[in-house]
């Protein structure tokens, strides 16, 4: 919540004093000490939504993908810092920071995940895990990200609740894991303290993006970002054309 | 040469664990064979029970006894189990079934100095593993069998006698003659010839007409028995060997389904297979878990991994309590047996002393915690193959390949010319890569909705020279709900939806 209140007032208002203390408020401009080592942002691959993140993603913490439908293509929305983020390991382990790689964990994918789209670093470095309930899958999550092994974190969730949310943001933040947690738009509207929120909605030239909500600063305007370029087979650059429409009013459906 | 001979009488009762370490033995325990007590407990004793007793007197002497069968074949793993343990502080051991050791002292003298340093080692060995053990020391193996058997001396007053021949000879000729090994008839021919002490017989064995009488009258096995008792002259024995893997097992005292209950051996065993390991400097991969039913059987075998080599008993034991939560037990189960056959040496981890190894061990630790709760085929390592058929472009590996592998692998691809780089950038945007999505369908669904194809067709064609002919015209297209579906054509014209471009 934002409240106009100057800097020098502040001490006129104790209560406002002590949420302060408790880092429960904070000023606008400034950043609460905890997150000042997490100022870098990893850009998304694309200009239009690092522009709008002022930067990127964040480099560590819970990102919320918030998809109208699974199939719209969100998950090329985060290949981009997939590959960058597993490239960055494989530097590392080229010049022996490292003696291993960190890996990528992919946590219940519907149906079959395909790895064709992956860079060769990712598809050294990924894992899939199952869980058969959503119980075990949050449990799962939680020790991805408590331990220092993983880089980054892709889990499919029905829903994501407060308790929950808030345990899977402190684990990434401590261990400096960057999770993308894809659920399907339901209950938006409860806030989770989470560092990005965003729905995502189909477009013929790419996804239509809501921002809104972020740690520490402002949500943006809803802006639909363009993937025609990165994938001209999917998405069309200009107006969608309706001649080649084709319908089905027969199907013909084999047993 | 001086021989040390333990026995240990009542080795089945002592290797059932009580369920709570702490509470003291509150119920009569007999152990019976053939309806004759063998063992029993010192409750069982403080109501006048006694080996050899009928099991109808037992019973007439005290309410309430807990009767167990006799397991031979689970005391002889015991014994095996303990000549394992005193190996590390003594060489020479030999196996006296069905619930003693021999040991061969006088070579060992010399690296411990002196006999009760010895001693005390011995004796810790089987405080640890919790047995009771009658003690004696003796010139000849066969003399000092005798004396473990009828003499039962407990371990610090041993030193107080010597290993010397005459000292073994006078204790010998205090006994009666009924202590002897040999067959019950040929102790009755004794007793009625009216020899009731061994120093009777021994005084016959001086003189040699007197010794052929003996022998015309007993036979000559019973005079080179006797004369083995006697002197400390070297016999071939089987000395104990050895095996270079672990096997421990433990038994409960009541049979019981609850897996939490399990965890109390299981902590115990592990700890010992960490004592194994450590004395090595060994660590296992893999760990067999055997849970034991009432006659000692195996109920059920299981197989622990871990993707890297481990020892700590504190792993295993949080990888066997989230594997038995999962499984939990089919029928009540009454022991717990622990195997570990393939040891790996440690040399290796030493080498990276000052790399840092934290993000290994975590990977691993991670990846073995994540198999044991959610099973070994849910956590898995996904890689693309070379196949032009969808379904088969999708391989699954298992993880032991994942953390064996990856630095390899790795290594490898660093090693290839710079000139492939290009297929570390994102492979999509190559015109040599085809557009493939990112989930498929287990299971092709036929398509009965309206779309709007956006991008096509590929035909996929191949299988021809076997039996799964294919030939697929895809296309990528868009529903009503705005999603993205890879659909294909059969030649007999029928649409299916293949994927999602998630």
């Amino acid at each position: 919540m934002f409240i106009g209140v100057a800097p020098m007032q502040l001490s006129s208002f104790p209560a406002l004093q002590q949420l302060r203390e408790r880092q429960l408020l904070w000023l606008g401009g400034e950043k609460p000490a905890s997150t000042a080592r997490s100022i870098t942002a990893l850009s998304t691959g694309f200009a239009a939504l690092d522009k709008a993140l002022q930067g990127g993603w964040p480099t560590s913490g819970v990102v919320e993908l918030s998809v109208t439908h699974i199939g719209i293509g969100e998950m090329l929305l985060v290949l981009p810092v997939l590959h960058q983020l597993a490239e960055a390991e494989l530097t590392k382990y080229r010049q022996a920071e490292q003696t291993k790689p960190r890996l990528q964990c992919w946590l219940n994918p519907p149906e079959v995940l395909l790895p064709h789209n992956f860079s060769q670093a990712m598809q050294a470095q990924n894992f899939i895990v199952r869980g058969h309930t959503h119980a075990e899958t949050v449990w799962a999550a939680e020790q991805v990200l408590k331990s220092a092994a993983v880089s980054a974190l892709v889990a499919w969730l029905p829903s994501l609740h407060m308790a929950q949310a808030k345990r899977l943001q402190i684990a990434a933040k401590e261990t400096q894991t960057l999770v993308f947690i894809l659920t399907q738009q339901r209950d938006v509207a409860t806030a989770l303290p989470i560092s990005l929120r965003m729905r995502v909605g189909a477009a013929d030239t790419g996804l239509n993006l809501d921002i809104f909500k972020r740690q520490h600063a402002r949500p943006v305007a809803p802006f639909t970002l363009g993937l025609a370029e990165a994938w001209p087979q999917l998405f069309s650059s200009g107006e969608p054309s309706t001649t080649n429409i084709l319908t089905l009013p027969n199907a013909n459906v084999h047993a | 040469m001086s021989w040390l001979a333990v026995n240990f009488p009542q080795l089945q009762l002592d290797s059932y664990c009580q369920a709570s370490a702490a509470s003291p033995e509150t119920r009569a325990i007999v152990v019976v064979e053939e309806q004759r007590i063998r063992q029993c407990n010192a409750q069982a004793r403080a109501h006048s029970i006694r080996p050899m007793m009928a099991l109808s007197l037992a019973s007439a002497l005290v309410d309430e006894v807990q009767l167990l069968d006799y397991l031979p074949g689970f005391e002889a793993q015991r014994l095996r189990e303990l000549a394992r343990a005193c190996y590390q502080y003594s060489a020479d051991i030999v196996l006296w079934p069905p619930c003693g050791l021999l040991f061969d002292i006088a070579p060992m003298l010399k690296l411990y100095g002196s006999l009760t340093e010895y001693l005390a080692n011995i004796a810790g060995v089987f405080k640890a593993q919790k047995v009771q053990a009658n003690w004696a020391l003796a010139s000849s193996t066969d003399a000092a069998k005798i004396f473990a058997l009828y003499t039962a001396e407990q371990a610090p007053e041993l030193t107080l006698f010597s290993t010397c021949e005459a000292t073994t000879k006078q204790r010998l000729a205090a006994l009666p003659v009924t202590c002897l090994n040999i067959p019950a008839q040929q102790i009755k021919q004794l007793e009625s010839l009216g020899f009731t002490q061994l120093g009777e017989l021994f005084a016959l064995l001086v003189a040699h007409t007197q010794r052929q009488e003996l022998a015309r009258r007993l036979g000559y096995p019973l005079v080179a028995y006797l004369d083995a008792l006697l002197t400390s002259k070297a016999t071939k024995l089987a000395y104990f060997v050895e095996q270079e893997y672990f096997e421990q097992s433990l038994m409960l005292e009541q049979e019981t389904n609850l897996t939490s209950v399990l965890m109390f051996p299981a902590k115990r065993l592990l700890a010992s297979l960490e004592h194994f390991l450590t004395l090595r400097l060994t660590r296992a991969q893999s760990l067999q878990v055997e849970v034991l039913n009432r006659l000692g059987a195996v109920a059920r075998q299981q197989v622990l991994h871990s993707t890297e080599p481990e020892r700590s008993a504190a792993h295993w034991l949080s990888l066997l309590r989230l594997q038995w939560e999962r499984q939990g037990l089919s029928q009540p189960v009454m022991g717990l047996r622990i195997r570990c056959q393939h040891t790996l040496s440690d040399a290796k981890q030493n080498a990276d002393l000052f790399v840092r190894e934290q993000g290994r061990t975590d990977a691993a630790q991670l990846l073995n915690r994540l198999q044991a709760k959610l099973g070994e085929q849910n956590v898995q390592r996904l890689r693309a193959e070379t196949n032009h058929q969808p379904e088969r472009s999708v391989s699954y590996q298992s993880l032991q390949q994942l953390v064996q592998l990856v630095p390899s692998t790795l290594a490898d691809k660093l090693s290839e010319t710079s000139s492939r780089r290009t297929s570390k950038t994102l492979p999509n945007n190559s015109a040599f890569t085809a557009l493939r999505p990112n989930i498929l369908l287990q299971q092709p669904r036929v398509l009965a909705e309206a779309v709007r194809i956006i991008h096509g067709p590929e035909r996929l064609q191949s299988g021809w020279w076997g039996d799964e002919v294919f030939c697929r015209d895809y296309f990528v297209a868009r529903n009503q709900q705005q999603q993205l579906l890879w659909v294909y054509r059969d030649p007999e014209q029928t649409w299916f939806v293949h994927g999602l471009f998630a």
